[in-house]
């Protein structure tokens, strides 16, 4: 009989909890439309409120309402190969300067930018915030994230230095686009210690994850991860704690996330975030369950701020220097082997992992690089099957139901036999010293 | 090839040659001299510094044939240069560069460059530089700055000589001649449309990205002299226009064809194989590692993989204008995501300014010649009414 879903009850507060947020910001006068690690802890305290883009977009898929944006962009000149939070943005930034109000509910009506900030970590931030303020005619400030190709810690300490350096130009040029006079420091004071908590708590979150069963699944922590994005504050915080509280009285009671776990997950890669709910429910059918990913939380694991700053990257005498460090883990895309070790080792090692989904997808093309080499490579370290999942982020024409279900069914299959393959040899080797 | 008497199709049959197999170049160098050469992938690496130490720079570029081998490695929708470039890599075609040198000129070439040699045996090492893309930024200037200097450094343990600033300085100039020369070459055919096609203009600019510089510049005086008695003929009476595009590849002789064989001419372009290698010259006047870095954030044609305020539609534009281009052409290859944006902002101003444009989408391994000459025949017969 297929599981059941148990889900985290904390997560059903995070829509509430973001509406009231969105509403808090309405009485800035100056709004910035960020997209990637855009510095926004340096925001309020400049008197800005921050308009987190991807949010916004994924936000807009999770409601199933992505693909008429979508279509509305492309047939104006959006390429269907953009990154699709970028082509759900435009599509509807375009719908809106058409005054299309037909086509959009009040919930994703936009603000219009005052300023955009976006930081450089894939081939989309940097261009969609170029396109943005041509449109709007605002001004852009791009913050660049250094590819880290060689981790040695001087070269690295070199490279927080330069990203330290944007981030005070940044907090100048968000001074002079709000008018404000002074800096709040106060502001991003407490903004670093709200962070530092949720890392506390997000840590714990995820170690509990290990045991076995689960008390919650990975897609209750990923799908989690907005209010540690956009509000980074005392609220977000206490979200936080009480999702770990759920889970630690979990623990002690022994409730697990689905009622039979037999198979843990990792996932790899960011999720289709329209399809969160069928995922839960596909691996629950089957007794599957995800464990460990590296999205979403990743930024928290063997950071190179950690070393910079032991033992958790935070420097809350220093703000925009612990800003700066964290930055470093900011260009996702860093090199092979250190993905290898932060994204894969340490998660198959310490999940007892069964099987892994690696996403790839379709107009995410850094993200998807590689990935038949890092499947190959889990197949041979550890003898577990992994597979590559075309698919997407927040664009729903690229993912077919039925093709997903065929394939993580004949992944579970895989587990099975490579399973009842180990228990054959084990007791054939119990019958060579059975005398 | 003797030359000093060639005709002008012995020539630039010769360009042709030199554009499509740079490995046989490369190797005749490496035997002469006993050089290393480094092979390159991004567009803003400081070729000068390779140069100065001794050293072959070849660009790599993409090639024609169909992508096979890669196709185990690299997804469908990855850019066609990154998977002809893998491919290429694992055919053992890129064995005469002794190592290669990558470019953060995008993100994917950045995975690649780290990633190739986990499947490719035949790569020998990847070097990078990062150059950030914030071309305006007073901090990424520095940065930049730096990165060149480490480069320096590198370069000189891999050729095992020093990179003198007088051995810079005259390899600056030698590449200034050459940029100079293909300057040159664009004025004229700016001056008398159709005197080369498109496709041999094409040659002559791949086959300066491959071969030893001097002697491209005097493959390069030849062909202009041997110019000088064409200028005498009938020039072109199709419709003049520029193409744009094609930013880390070459542009596919079969587009250059077709929008010369359905009505059209082109008269200058913005081509990575093309206007974008040469037209940023370097500054003589000043310290030559300056020189380098200043050619850097000071290019002339805005790149979709770096950061600049201004609207590259509007540089397009003045291209058009200079040219006395009646339109543009834009060649966006699929999968070029920073391309898309820029394509993006640059087609609506090309709608503000009222300047006829089409956008033409080229895969690596598909050729819709019939779909693409109807689309360019409506494209031409529009712009006559």
């Amino acid at each position: 009989m297929a599981s059941t879903v148990n889900r985290i009850k904390t997560t059903t507060k995070i829509s509430p909890m973001l509406d009231e947020y969105y509403a808090s910001m309405a009485h800035f006068d100056c709004v910035a439309w960020c997209m990637g690690p855009s510095g926004y802890e340096l925001m309020n305290g400049a008197g800005v409120s921050c308009f987190q883009a991807e949010s916004s977009s994924a936000r807009i898929a999770g409601g199933q309402a992505a693909t008429p944006f979508i279509e509305y962009g492309q047939a104006r000149g959006v390429s269907p190969d953009m990154c699709s939070y970028a082509k759900i943005n435009l599509g509807l930034v375009l719908a809106e300067l058409d005054e299309r109000w037909d086509m959009i509910d009040e919930r994703y009506r936009l603000n219009p930018p005052d300023l955009v900030v976006a930081g450089n970590i894939c081939p989309s931030m940097m261009q969609w915030a170029h396109v943005l303020g041509q449109i709007y005619h605002v001004p852009v400030f791009i913050l660049d994230y250094p590819f880290c190709y060689d981790s040695d810690l001087d070269v690295l300490r070199d490279n927080a230095k330069y990203i330290r350096e944007q981030l005070e130009n940044l907090k100048e040029f968000l001074l002079k686009c709000s008018g404000q006079k002074e800096f709040r420091g106060e502001t991003l004071m407490n903004q670093m210690a709200a962070c530092r908590e949720m890392d506390f708590y997000q840590q714990n979150i995820g170690e509990m994850l290990r045991t076995v069963p689960a008390p919650a699944s990975f897609i209750d922590n990923a799908f989690s991860m907005t209010p540690a994005i956009s509000m980074k504050n005392e609220k977000a915080a206490n979200f936080y704690k009480e999702f770990m509280e759920e889970m630690i009285e979990r623990v002690k009671t022994g409730t697990s996330s689905i009622s039979n776990e037999r198979y843990r997950i990792m996932w790899r890669g960011n999720f289709p975030w329209f399809k969160i709910g069928f995922l839960s429910r596909l691996l629950a059918k089957y007794d599957a369950l995800l464990v460990s990913g590296c999205y979403g939380t990743h930024i928290h694991q063997d950071s190179p701020a950690n070393r910079l700053i032991p033992p958790d990257g935070f420097d809350l005498k220093d703000p925009i220097w612990g800003m700066a460090c964290f930055g470093l883990g900011g260009g996702y895309v860093s090199n092979y082997e250190d993905k290898w070790k932060s994204e894969f080792v340490s998660q198959i090692e310490n999940f007892s992992i069964d099987a892994v989904i690696i996403q790839a997808p379709h107009t995410c093309r850094p993200w998807t690089l590689t990935s038949r080499e890092l499947c190959q490579r889990v197949e041979d370290t550890y003898g577990i099957p992994c597979i590559v999942l075309e698919a997407d982020h927040t664009d729903p024409a690229y993912f077919n139901d039925a093709q997903v279900e065929t394939r993580i069914k004949a992944l579970l299959e895989t587990v099975d036999a490579r399973r009842e393959e180990k228990a054959r040899k084990a007791a054939a080797e119990t019958d060579e010293f059975d005398f | 090839m003797d030359v000093k008497n060639c005709t002008l199709q012995e020539l630039l049959k010769e360009f042709a040659y030199r554009a499509h197999e740079p490995a046989d170049a490369a190797n005749a160098w490496k035997a002469k001299t006993g050089g290393k050469v480094i092979g390159i992938a991004g567009l803003d690496v400081p070729e000068p510094l390779i140069h100065a130490a001794g050293m072959l720079p070849v660009v790599l570029l993409d090639r024609d044939e169909a992508v096979t081998l890669a196709n185990a490695h690299v997804e469908m929708h990855q850019c066609g240069y990154i998977r002809s470039l893998v491919d290429q890599a694992m055919k053992g075609e890129l064995q005469y560069c002794d190592e290669l040198l990558f470019h953060d000129c995008c993100h994917i070439v950045r995975m690649l460059g780290d990633a190739m040699h986990t499947f490719c045996d035949k790569i020998k090492k990847v070097q990078f530089i990062y150059l950030p893309p914030l071309l305006e930024y007073e901090t990424a200037q520095k940065y930049a700055m730096k990165e060149m200097r480490k480069l320096r450094k590198r370069l000189e343990a891999i050729a095992g000589n020093p990179i003198t600033d007088e051995a810079l300085a005259a390899s600056i100039k030698v590449y200034n001649t050459q940029k100079k020369l293909l300057i040159e070459l664009y004025d004229i055919r700016r001056a008398y449309p159709g005197i080369l096609k498109a496709v041999d203009v094409s040659n002559v600019v791949a086959a300066g990205m491959c071969m030893p510089k001097e002697d491209h510049i005097e493959l390069l005086k030849r062909l202009i002299e041997l110019l000088e008695p064409e200028k005498a003929k009938p020039v072109s009476t199709a419709i003049p226009v520029v193409v744009h595009g094609s930013l880390c590849e070459r542009c596919d002789d079969y587009v250059l064809n077709d929008i010369e064989a359905t009505g059209g001419v082109i008269v200058d372009d913005d081509l990575y194989v093309g206007s974008r290698y040469f037209n940023t010259l370097y500054d003589e006047t000043i310290a030559p590692m300056d020189a380098i870095h200043k050619a850097y954030i000071k290019r002339v044609s805005p790149c979709p993989t770096r950061y600049e305020e201004r609207n590259p539609g509007d540089y397009l534009a003045d291209m058009v204008k200079n040219a006395n281009a009646k339109g543009i052409i834009m060649v966006v290859v699929k999968f070029c995501e920073a391309h898309d944006y820029f394509y993006f902002t640059a087609h609506r101003r090309f709608q503000d300014l009222k300047i006829p444009e089409m956008l033409v989408e080229t895969e690596h391994d598909s050729a819709p010649e019939g779909q693409l000459k109807t689309r360019l025949q409506g494209f031409f017969e529009s712009m006559e009414v």
